[in-house]
């Protein structure tokens, strides 16, 4: 099974290449091919530390986009991943979108990673660190939260970038999901409003107000607020620091059961040491505020983990990245799992790559 | 000076029956204690001897689960007589309310497992005076309802081999709390613990 998906996926990657290249290179469609690979080695430095211990193809994504018409985008990405022990090739994104239709607007209508938060809003090869921090694994997923849908964002006309965003999805699943989910008692809804402003010695920072909320097929409500904090200081073209927040309170409410509060956070300060390289250390966060026993008593609890990361870019489309995953996981003062691993990822992109925001 | 005695104590009555009113929980001395973990009796006429908890009724861990949304591994030694059933309880209210059930329950020298009630899979022919171990992951965090795998044996071993059973609860359901716990019913119970979910996919 594991050989004839391999078998079916790289076929799949050398069809698209000898479908798209010409159109690639001749570039008279506007169409774009773009390839990311990503590889990662894990390896515990205690016993039971976390780490997977071996070199991995983690993930390989296909990104295909370009104009359908001159209204209309068109972008598609399908990746390769493990799941129960074979690979899966599955999209990820299939979505049509547009800027012509209504002034200042931006509609995008398919499957997509919600437009929320920081990371959610990328694919992991593009994230400045390898593994996601545990508020972005338990809030939304190990990479994203994704859904089928309709998203609108509109740039207001105000002397300053304020842009915000409304989007409504299926909500049959949410994060963790074997199939199609199940019908949601209302829809996964989504509020953003997306602030940027200019900072001292060629440096910016924007900041995203977020909710999310969902009920579930059982009848439990999910609300989700954050902010999202990413400030970067750029010497001519080159990131020479990057500060990189996100801050959610998560509350899960069903009649006749008490209310759950979780928040949880990540830190993530980058110093650019030259073109090439970069070194950060990431420190996460993450407690559930309303826990308590059976008798009532409350429980303190306290998740957190420090990553130092070091990023080597041989280009703009390669990147060798070592980081160390220190983390504690403690309730009533006693430590309840810790996990101590070294991790080694390399991600590399061949042909075209999407620009991202900020 | 007697009036102000006498304020006081009537104060302290009233206190102490609001404070009586306030919880039908039970006192911490009443806790059952197995390796480790402490459970509070809710119901039923349970014992423990020797380590070893029987009786018929219903039993809460202390310390809850992580989360409502989470995944867990519960490891239990039971002993069960014919007609008797050992019910695991989990994601559910600090009463064991609107929670996860899987009930083992035997049919002379075949155990049978069950999920909302319908038979999801057995255990090989056992003895009744057999101790039996299983393995059970419970994921409420999916979105197609709660799934739970169960093993035969220890967690060590669940890993590594095929689950006897891997329903998802039907129509989506969750539980709704973050408490766990077991109902006995004439069974014995020499071990229940819980740990991270066994299979992480």
């Amino acid at each position: 099974m594991i050989r004839t998906n391999a078998a079916i996926l790289l076929g799949s990657l050398a069809l698209s290449g000898l479908l798209f290249a010409e159109n690639v290179n001749s570039n008279d469609t506007g169409l774009q091919l773009s390839i990311a690979a990503d590889l990662l080695g894990e390896v515990s430095t205690i016993e039971n530390g976390g780490g997977i211990n071996r070199l991995d193809a983690r993930e390989a994504e296909i990104g295909v986009m370009a104009p359908i018409d001159p209204y209309l985008d068109g972008y598609l990405s399908m990746a390769a991943h493990r799941e129960d022990d074979e690979y899966v090739f599955e999209p990820h994104e299939i979505y049509l979108s547009s800027s012509k239709f209504i002034p200042r607007s931006r509609i995008r209508a398919g499957l997509f990673f919600l437009g929320i938060g920081r990371l959610n809003q990328f694919h992991r090869h593009d994230w400045a660190f390898t593994s996601a921090p545990k508020v972005q694994r338990e809030f939304f997923g190990v990479e994203a939260a994704s859904d089928a849908g309709i998203e609108y964002s509109w740039l207001t006309p105000l002397p300053f970038y304020l842009e915000l965003r409304l989007g409504v999805t299926s909500g049959w699943a949410y994060g963790h999901a074997h199939g199609i989910g199940t019908q949601p008692n209302f829809p996964t809804h989504y509020l953003r409003a997306t602030y940027y402003n200019d900072l001292f010695s060629n440096g910016g920072i924007q900041t995203g107000l977020n909710y999310l909320g969902r009920r579930n097929s059982s009848g439990q409500w999910m609300t989700l607020l954050g902010i999202d904090l990413t400030a970067k200081w750029r010497q001519d073209r080159v990131l020479t620091f990057l500060l990189q927040s996100e801050f959610w309170r998560r509350q899960l409410i069903q009649d006749g059961t008490p209310t759950e509060t979780t928040i949880g956070y990540y830190l993530f300060p980058q110093y650019g040491i030259n073109p090439s390289m970069e070194f950060g250390i990431r420190f996460d966060g993450y407690a559930i505020t309303s826990q308590q026993d059976a008798l009532g008593n409350a429980i303190a609890n306290f998740d957190y983990a420090i990553v130092p990361t070091l990023s080597y870019h041989t280009s703009e489309f390669a990147t060798l990245r070592l980081s160390y995953h220190h983390s504690s996981d403690t309730t009533s003062s006693i430590e309840i799992g810790r996990q101590r691993f070294i991790q080694l990822q390399a991600v590399f992109i061949l042909g075209a790559h999407p620009a991202h925001d900020f | 000076m007697i009036r102000t005695i006498l304020k006081l104590s009537v104060c302290v009555i009233i206190t102490s029956i609001l404070a009586s009113c306030g919880s039908d929980r039970s006192s911490e001395s009443n806790v059952l204690p197995l390796q480790g973990t402490q459970f509070n009796p809710l119901s039923g006429n349970l014992s423990i001897t020797d380590g070893i908890i029987s009786g018929t009724g219903k039993m809460v861990a202390n310390l809850p689960l992580d989360s409502v949304q989470s995944a867990h591994h519960f490891e239990i030694a039971f002993r069960i007589p014919n007609g008797g059933a050992l019910k695991l309880l989990t994601h559910a209210t600090d009463t064991l309310e609107s929670g996860n059930a899987i009930r083992f329950v035997r049919q002379r020298n075949i155990v049978i497992i069950e999920v909302d009630s319908l038979p999801v899979g057995q255990f090989e022919t056992s003895a009744e005076t057999d101790t039996l171990r299983a393995t059970i992951d419970v994921h409420n965090d999916e979105s197609e309802g709660a799934h739970i795998l169960v093993w035969a044996g220890g967690a060590s071993t669940a890993g590594t081999e095929n689950p006897l059973c891997e329903p998802h609860r039907q129509n989506g359901l969750l539980g709704a709390g973050s408490y766990w716990g077991l109902e006995l019913d004439q069974a014995t119970v020499s071990l229940a613990k819980f740990g991270d979910a066994i299979d992480q996919d």
